[in-house]
């Protein structure tokens, strides 16, 4: 997932392969085009790019630049659309609801420069709480994923870098980060990482 | 392998000889029983694709025989290069990247997320 604000990427969680974020690789959709660009320029002897027929974002990419050459090919395909977080939010949510479910279990893990947290949540009829828990409360972590859909919509502000991406077949979160968009020391903020999502009623 | 194609395929042998711009046409289905082919102007029909290549961006060669159910007299052999006949548009990349560029500018989406994968 990659998330851009102002046209710069200010988050890019890993869920395709490690390679694909490396440095130097296209992020933002501007970042694609100039690839693109490229491609032509040196005249690749392939280059195959479907783009959304009206908002033009590259829908997928395949370039092969050298028929005789191995492993320089670039295949690329959007899974989930360029769109603002507010219409991910929303889909999210959508989603959730119509599951209907109150009683689920998931592990959490949760990351700060300065403060680590990891454990598993359950959530029975719509409350949850840490398991086995031990160290420093984590109440304000520790949450359903109502609260955590919640949480992104209202910390998504002009003040805070908010990138999410969910589960795409219940909306449940997958992971979250926010930052302080200005700080006069840079932290790496908030991550929340949410992994064995089971639903136990 | 025979293929069967629309009956325009033989229209579009003499069309094309005599227009300057190529025909523009689009495969409206593409399977193991046939090819369906559309132009506007012109009915469709079917008849066999006894040869099919194309560099898969800007040309496309066929030969077909036309069914003789829909054309008097015995099978035909036809030659004609068409431009590429796809559902995707006839420019060339350049072109492409440059209308899908104005596009995304024009939805001035500077903030936002997508999930991509390799």
């Amino acid at each position: 997932m990659a998330a851009i604000k102002g046209g710069k990427v200010f988050e890019d969680f890993t869920i395709v392969t490690e390679d694909f974020w490396r440095p130097g690789r296209p992020k933002t959709v501007d970042q694609l085009f100039d690839s693109i660009q490229f491609a032509i320029d040196q005249n690749a002897d392939s280059i195959d790019i479907l783009y959304h027929p009206e908002f033009g974002y590259p829908e997928s990419i395949q370039i092969d630049y050298d028929f005789t050459a191995a492993d320089e090919e670039w295949l690329f395909r959007m899974l989930e659309n360029p769109r603002p977080l507010s219409d991910h939010i929303g889909d999210a949510k959508t989603k959730w609801r119509a599951n209907e479910k109150r009683n689920y279990r998931y592990h959490l893990k949760f990351v700060t420069a300065w403060w680590q947290w990891e454990g598993d949540v359950e959530v029975v009829d719509g409350v949850a709480k840490a398991i086995g828990e031990s160290g420093p409360n984590s109440d304000h972590i520790v949450r359903t994923v109502e609260e955590h859909l919640d949480f992104v919509r209202t910390a998504n502000t002009a003040e805070s870098d908010v990138a999410a991406l969910f589960d795409r077949s219940n909306g449940s979160p997958i992971f979250i980060s926010k930052d302080w968009t200005w700080t006069f020391i840079d932290g790496t903020g908030e991550h929340y990482y949410f992994t064995n999502f089971v639903f136990t009623d | 392998m025979k293929k069967k194609l629309g009956l325009l395929v033989f229209l579009l042998a003499s069309t094309y000889c005599a227009a300057e711009e190529p025909p523009k046409l689009t495969v409206s289905s593409d399977g193991v029983g046939g090819v369906w082919l559309k132009l506007p102007g012109i009915n469709e029909g079917e008849s066999w694709i006894i040869q099919d290549s194309y560099d898969g961006i800007t040309w496309r060669d066929m030969k077909a025989f036309v069914v003789p159910s829909f054309h008097a007299g015995a099978l035909r052999q036809h030659s004609v290069r068409l431009f590429r006949a796809s559902t995707r548009p006839l420019d060339s990349p350049q072109q492409l990247l440059t209308k899908a560029r104005q596009n995304w500018e024009t939805l001035g989406l500077t903030d936002y997320q997508y999930v991509p994968s390799t």
